[in-house]
């Protein structure tokens, strides 16, 4: 029992632990100017969240990831209900319907978080059990197990979350063996027709397939705010504001609640543009190394599992913490376009603080639980 | 999947993930120190608001130390125009307070083109219970705030309100024509007299605090306060004892017309200047409105009573209205007439009742008066003798004179809207009428036909003859003082013509103005305002005019100065559809009496002297 506590890994745990601390002290930080609210409230309930990540973590990480195995498909399953109920009646917010209601629950579910988390087991499952990956009609069945899902958030619309469900799949993908040059054709391939297909559109008006021109250029307004600075730029220019009104140190913690007011959606999608603005470019640098530090250490861990269920399982939730740290910071910079994506660990909001503490949770299981094939071979 | 090869993957993420924080990283850097700086200043910009502190204008003062012009703090509600409509729920609270109608706002803030994040002003003047209730509500009303504003008061309110002048809010038109940085779209500007005159003076520059605001437009730290610098003051020549009393008695003189000798008395105006200097000491006109009402903002009967045209009170009917001066001209007749060698104090004139040369035209008391030299013809306003005074002088002899003595030009004094009136020649009676034909000057040489003046003109050319010929430009403002006591103008008399004439011909002119305040019977010793100095204890030299105006009640002078052996001040009165010149020399008599408390019993303006308000005995009626 002594050895196995001692397989803890510290580091991911000590990672997390800091950007959680950053986390309350931002949150707090980006709330306080709020109206009719007391500054506590929105520090406390995500201090809650974080302690019920935390037992849940230490439930998850305490079961044997293959003992969850069996299990899989019907945690995929379960998210497919539940994103389809979101569908039928879910409870929207700045336009896009991605809450449910749980009778007899004080809080509101966000289904496509929890999602993100179940396709990785899903996943994890499915190309397991596959003996070969690298035929082209080997990556069928894993594009269609994650379409599936992907669409139904894409309908909500939640466009982000489709995108780390992609990110999740490559990745996975990725570590299962299959060619590279498939993966390049496949995925580099559709980036490149997308990218054609949207020029196309904007120079010769070729019909967009799945969304609306105006949700394109609200996508591509990253590009030029400016276009529209009261409209769809808005956003992204008081996030860039914040960012750059932080310089090498940041203006400290709520040192400027003229510039957060301004600020939308300072504590969940745009709060790494809150901790630019609190810490600076030093602050800001310093978190995103401990999500780097995270990747490492959860390569890491990857690294000295055995099997190819917990490899997958591994990659499949460092790709989804990742891919999530690089979205959000990339639409609060204006490099990727404002998709809504939170800060793992870090946005204010339950649902993604419960779904990174099950990811943070299945890392240190594979640590905890080696298994036996070690002392086989 | 080999174990190496799968090593090698998890390599390549590991790489992957390295170069894509450095990416992130170097974004991050751009931003914060490449475009840091103008990332910060557009941050600035949309957040710090300027509110302007308005300035208060400049003091005017009277020479008797009084306040005739000078500023209250007072509230106004303001609101942050951000191109935005403010929401319907907010409009009806805002309303509510303010007792406007959510439309009444919504306008104001449309038709307010200024600048953008500058407050736009929704009503002046708040009562405490209003700025109570908005700083209440504020929680509830984001954009909307109380300024504290220097509110422009005229404490002797309609006494003064013609030579004072009001303000008013700028007009963008006024703001381009004014040409003055220190003026925004806030300002109030001078509309008129020496707020008018002077704007420049009294015009303050505004201070202001820089503030940052956050998104609903919270102050949440002021960064700045600049001071505003008050206007400089006018120290003006108008006593405000004085002026109260010459408004009194100008209104009263006009009302017991009306009242008692049910004349169509409507309107009037009164100066008192020094004589020695051309400083003016009072200047009333009647009717007169409420300055105060302009600053404050008025109701709609008020804007009725102050725009109706059939009245006009915002008309200074001591500069803006000429008139012909009847018989207060026959001086400058006799002054040129002296000039030019026409006729001599000892010339003697035949007053038969009725002129020798066509078109016969009747002296203004139909009897034979006898033989009249100067002083008696300017003491009964004989107007045979000066038919043949005219006729022996020529008219363009008497336009030189008359010119020489103010009229047809402006006179200078510090007001804006000063009208030059006419003075006519041989040439502009051909011009306009196409041929000249003798008889004309008959009319000139009695202030009557083309000849028009002000009072303001009236009042210089009798000092000019009560100081024998030295006329000097009228004027107002004294000396002008920054605010911190440093004076920047001082006002030096300016003499603007000397008439010269021998001390013998001077004192036939004053000896025929002393005759005209003499009681007694016309024809006699008696002059034509004789009846109404009756018992006076102080020598007046005056004259009396009356002039018909076709198809109009008769225009009633009475000019004058005293005392008449040292003069000091000129006096002149004009009421319109009067009854005749004479009925205006009550209003000089009572301010002499003031002026040099003299307590005179026989005063008929007096304040408590009303009961015997009734027309003096020996009054002769006529076309004076």
């Amino acid at each position: 029992m002594v050895q196995r506590l001692l397989r803890i890994d510290f580091g991911l745990l000590l990672v997390v632990a800091l950007i959680c601390v950053g986390s309350l002290l931002t949150i707090a930080s980006a709330t306080s100017s709020l109206q009719g609210v007391s500054p506590a409230y929105y520090p406390e309930h995500q201090l809650i969240w974080v302690v019920f990540g935390l037992l849940v973590m230490v439930a998850v990480a305490s079961i044997d990831y293959r003992n969850i195995r069996p299990y899989a498909v019907y945690a995929y399953a379960l998210s497919l209900f539940l994103l389809a109920v979101v569908l039928v009646h879910g409870s929207s917010a700045l336009g896009a319907v991605r809450w449910i209601k749980i009778p007899g629950v004080p809080f509101q579910l966000q289904p496509s978080e929890f999602a993100k988390v179940f396709l990785v087991v899903g996943l994890a499952d499915l190309l397991a059990a596959k003996k070969s990956m690298t035929r082209w009609r080997d990556l069928v069945s894993p594009i269609l197990f994650t379409a599936v899902p992907a669409a139904l958030v894409f309908k909500q619309p939640d466009l982000g979350t489709a995108l780390i469900f992609v990110a999740i799949l490559v990745v996975m993908l990725f570590m299962s063996g299959a060619r590279v040059w498939h993966l390049l054709v496949l995925f580099g391939g559709g980036f490149g027709l997308m990218v054609l297909w949207i020029y196309l559109h904007l120079r010769f008006h070729l019909p967009l397939p799945l969304i609306h021109s105006y949700q394109l250029s609200r996508l591509l307004i990253f590009l030029n705010p400016n276009a529209d600075p009261n409209g769809s730029g808005y956003n992204i220019i008081q996030s860039l504001i914040s960012l750059g009104s932080g310089g090498m140190y940041g203006l400290g913690l709520h040192s400027n609640q003229a510039i957060l007011s301004f600020l939308p959606e300072s504590s969940t999608d745009f709060i790494f543009a809150v901790v630019g603005l609190d810490f600076g470019f030093v602050g800001a640098g310093v978190l995103l190394l401990l999500y780097l530090v995270f990747v490492w250490r959860g390569l890491n861990v990857v690294s000295d599992v055995r099997d190819q269920f917990g490899i997958l399982l591994g990659a499949g939730v460092i790709a989804m913490i990742a891919t999530q740290v690089l979205m959000n910071a990339g639409m609060a910079m204006a490099v990727l376009p404002v998709v809504g994506v939170p800060l793992p660990f870090f946005s204010y909001g339950g649902s993604s603080v419960l779904a990174d503490f099950i990811g943070l949770g299945i890392l240190l299981s594979l640590r905890l639980h080696p298994g036996q094939l070690t002392f086989r071979s | 999947m080999r174990p190496q090869s799968r090593e090698k993957r998890l390599v390549f993420l590991a790489i992957l993930s390295v170069i894509i924080l450095g990416l992130l990283v170097a974004r991050m850097g751009y931003l914060e120190f490449v475009q840091g700086t103008s990332l910060r200043s557009l941050g600035v910009a949309l957040r710090v608001r300027v509110m302007p502190i308005q300035a208060p204008r400049g003091l005017i003062l009277s020479s008797d130390g009084k306040r005739l012009a000078t500023n209250m703090p007072s509230f106004s509600a303001e609101f942050f125009d951000l191109g935005q409509p403010l929401p319907a729920k907010e409009l009806e609270r805002l309303a509510g307070i303010l007792h406007l109608t959510p439309k009444a706002i919504q306008t104001i803030v449309q038709d307010y083109k200024g600048q953008p994040y500058i407050p736009v002003t929704i009503k002046t003047d708040l009562t405490p219970e209003q700025i109570t209730q908005i700083d209440e509500q504020r929680p509830n009303l984001p954009g909307v705030f109380v300024q504290a504003q220097p509110l422009r008061v005229y404490p002797l309110a309609d006494v003064a309100a013609h030579v004072v002048g009001y303000v008013q809010g700028i007009t963008a038109q006024e703001l381009k024509s004014w040409h003055d940085s220190r003026l925004n779209q806030n300002s109030v500007v001078g509309q008129s007299g020496l707020e008018y005159e002077y704007q420049k003076y009294l015009q303050g520059t505004d201070g202001g605090e820089e503030v940052e605001v956050d998104s609903f437009n919270k102050p949440v730290k002021v960064l700045g306060t600049k001071a505003p610098v008050p206007g400089d003051n006018l120290h003006t020549t108008l006593s405000a004892g004085l002026q109260k009393e010459a408004a009194r008695a100008l209104v009263d003189d006009i009302q017991w017309q009306q009242a008692a000798l049910k004349q169509p008395a409507r309107s009037g105006a009164v100066i008192v200047m020094n004589v020695h200097t051309g400083a003016v000491l009072a200047m009333a006109s009647y009717p007169s409105f409420n300055p105060n009402w302009f600053a404050q903002g008025m109701t709609t009967a008020q804007a009725q009573q102050v725009f109706d045209p059939t009245t006009d009170p915002l008309l200074n009917r001591a500069i803006t209205a000429m008139q012909p001066p009847g018989s207060t001209f026959k001086m400058a007749t006799a002054i040129a007439a002296l000039e030019s060698g026409a006729i001599t104090p000892a010339t003697l004139i035949q007053g038969l009742p009725r002129y020798w040369y066509p078109p016969y035209p009747w002296n203004w008391i139909r009897v034979y008066t006898g033989w009249n030299d100067l002083t008696q013809a300017l003491g009964q306003s004989n107007d045979i003798f000066f038919y043949e005074t005219g006729r022996l002088t020529g008219i363009d002899t008497i336009a030189k004179w008359a010119s020489i003595l103010g009229f047809g030009k402006p006179t200078g004094i510090d007001l804006p809207g000063e009208v030059s009136g006419l003075m006519p020649t041989k040439a502009l009676y051909t011009k306009q009428d196409g041929a000249w034909f003798p008889g004309l000057v008959y009319d000139v040489a009695i202030g009557q036909g083309e000849d028009e003046a002000t009072l303001i003109q009236l009042v210089d050319y009798v000092g000019a003859v009560a100081t024998d010929g030295v006329r000097y430009e009228p004027y107002l403002v004294q000396s002008i003082t920054t605010p911190k006591g440093k004076t920047v103008y001082t006002h030096k008399p300016v003499v603007t013509s000397r008439v010269q004439l021998s001390a013998a011909d001077w004192q036939a002119i004053h000896n025929g103005m002393n005759w005209a305040t003499q009681p007694g019977p016309i024809p006699g010793n008696g002059g034509t305002a004789g009846p109404f100095f009756q018992g006076f204890p102080m020598q007046v030299a005056g004259k009396t005019g009356t002039a018909q105006v076709s198809g109009q009640p008769s225009i009633t002078w009475f000019v004058s100065y005293g005392p008449s052996k040292n003069p000091q001040i000129a006096i002149a009165v004009q009421i319109a559809g009067g009854v005749e010149g004479a009925y205006a020399a009550p209003v000089a008599r009572d301010l002499y009496d003031f002026y040099f408390h003299l307590k005179d019993p026989g005063n008929i303006l007096a304040p408590n002297g009303s009961a015997t308000k009734s027309v003096p005995s020996g009054v002769v009626r006529g076309n004076d």
